[in-house]
């Protein structure tokens, strides 16, 4: 209980007391009471003013905490706002990935069509391949047996031509003019001319068809040999030299015999009406390949009509000169390209004629 | 038959072009030691002749011919199966098989060896050479050569059959 409460107690109890009794006391007790009153009432006042202020105090903390929890609320908001926003740019990062793995099953999928196409199209490819190596065979076969007949039947008249015109000069030759026996002549040179046209056809078209059989090659000795061989059927003198050692090569050794007697026959029959004949045969070293080349100092050609000399039937010399089918140098590049090389001529009119072949065979 | 219809035969020609044939024959002729050539133009007609049969059903086919000169290509049978049919006798091994071709096929030549012949000539072109290859061969199997005595002793008694 309060003072002021007590002290309102007091001065009720004192009003409510009987008359004699309260005349008893006096105006200056009434008094003292009445001061005490308001003294009460003034620190209650005061008390109360404390309290108010407390309560104020406390009301301002109360805001002040209010404030801050605002704040907190607000900082909560931002947190919950960022949250959220957290939270979308998750849902849209998962979007997305759900997004990429779709697309990646998309993906998958259509690999797996173009795998299956590609499959598809490489058992088409193996069939075709299959198909054409199959006609290839067949044309081959049809080839062989057309060589075949072409050496057997085309030269059986020509025999027979060659036969029995020098059967009519060995007969009746004696009584034949000089007119009349230049005419044999002529059809026996003629006959034999497509006889050996026909050979050489023959030994193209069969080089076409062979398979290579790889060993190690001694340039050198396939030089030398067919050299000499060269020189049994030549009566005039040639000066023949190899410059430095040949490095050896990989390639099919009868296929290289046939490309070296060529090379070697041709340097020889145009430099036969020079002075004094030469051929050389080296080697250089061009973008880490060997070149092989083979030199004359023959008639030589002109540059422009190089293209011409690899040609089947090409000549670019007369045949009364310089006889020949035109052929044995289609063959040297036919060779040349079936061990995967190159060949190149240059030459210069009446200064000779240089060959150059590579021959790309690895080991 | 008669003996006049068996006649002896040194060699036996086998060939299908006339022109060849005459070639041939002429320039055997030139060899001394050969005096009787038969020429026949096709490979079914040689293997009748060998095994007696057909229209040479009479003959004796212990006279054997001193040497059979042989085409490869030949109509109906050819030179291979004529040389596979003489190496499944064995008294035709003894006598010798010159093949003359105009084949240069190193198959062909691979393949007449393989079954048995003797030697392998390819016709040449030039008439000369071609006269003169044949006359060797000639004198080389006629008159060099040792034959075989299986055949040997067969030739004079036929020869005296033959007339």
């Amino acid at each position: 209980m309060s003072i002021l409460m007590m002290e309102m107690k007091a001065l009720r109890e004192a009003a409510l007391m009987p008359q004699a009794e309260s005349d008893a006391l006096s105006d200056e007790a009434l008094q003292l009471a009445m001061m005490n009153i308001l003294e009460d009432v003034a620190n209650d006042k005061s008390w109360m003013d404390d309290s108010q202020k407390a309560v104020l105090n406390i009301l301002e903390d109360t805001d002040t905490d209010r404030n801050f929890m605002k704040e907190t609320q607000r900082a909560m908001l931002n947190i919950l706002e960022d949250t959220q926003a957290e939270q979308e740019k998750l849902d849209l990062l998962q979007r997305a990935l759900v997004n990429i793995l779709e697309d990646l099953a998309v993906e998958n999928e259509r690999k797996e069509d173009v795998n299956r196409q590609l499959k598809d199209a490489k058992d088409n490819l193996e069939s075709k391949v299959n198909e054409r190596t199959q006609e290839l065979s067949e044309s081959n076969q049809e080839l062989e047996s057309f060589s075949y007949s072409v050496s057997h039947d085309l030269r059986a008249p020509l025999r027979a031509i060659i036969g029995f015109a020098g059967l009519l000069e060995e007969e009746v030759g004696d009584q034949l003019g000089d007119e009349a026996s230049r005419f044999i002549d002529i059809i026996v040179r003629n006959a034999t001319k497509m006889a050996n046209l026909i050979d050489d056809m023959l030994e193209f078209s069969r080089l076409g068809r062979k398979s290579l059989e790889t060993e190690r090659i001694d340039m050198n000795y396939l030089f030398e040999v067919s050299f000499r061989e060269q020189m049994q059927d030549f009566s005039q003198e040639v000066t023949f030299q190899i410059v430095d050692e040949l490095p050896h090569c990989y390639g099919d050794k009868a296929m290289l015999i046939q490309m070296v007697n060529n090379l070697l026959q041709n340097s020889i029959k145009y430099s036969s009406k020079s002075n004094s004949p030469e051929v050389e045969v080296g080697s250089l070293s061009q973008d880490g390949r060997v070149v092989y080349y083979v030199k004359d100092n023959g008639i030589g050609f002109d540059n422009a009509h190089r293209d011409k000399l690899f040609g089947v039937f090409q000549r670019l010399h007369n045949d009364s000169e310089y006889p020949g089918t035109g052929v044995g140098l289609a063959i040297v590049n036919r060779i040349v390209k079936c061990h995967g090389g190159e060949i190149w001529a240059d030459g210069k009119i009446g200064k000779g004629a240089t060959f150059y072949f590579t021959l790309g065979v690895a080991k | 038959m008669n003996a006049a219809d068996d006649p002896v035969v040194e060699v036996l020609l086998v060939e299908d072009l006339d022109e060849d044939a005459e070639l041939t024959i002429r320039a055997l002729k030139r060899c001394k030691s050969i005096t009787s050539i038969l020429r026949l133009p096709d490979g079914e007609k040689a293997l009748d002749y060998l095994l007696g049969r057909g229209e040479y059903a009479a003959r004796n086919t212990m006279n054997y011919p001193r040497m059979i000169l042989l085409d490869l290509k030949l109509p109906k049978v050819d030179g291979i199966d004529i040389l596979k049919a003489i190496s499944t006798k064995v008294e035709f091994r003894h006598i010798p098989v010159v093949v003359m071709t105009s084949s240069r096929e190193t198959k062909d030549i691979a393949r007449a060896y393989e079954f048995g012949a003797n030697s392998y000539v390819v016709k040449p072109v030039d008439f000369s050479v071609f006269s003169d290859v044949a006359s060797k061969l000639g004198e080389y199997w006629m008159s060099i050569n040792e034959g075989s005595p299986k055949i040997a002793v067969q030739s004079p008694l036929s020869r005296s059959v033959g007339g």
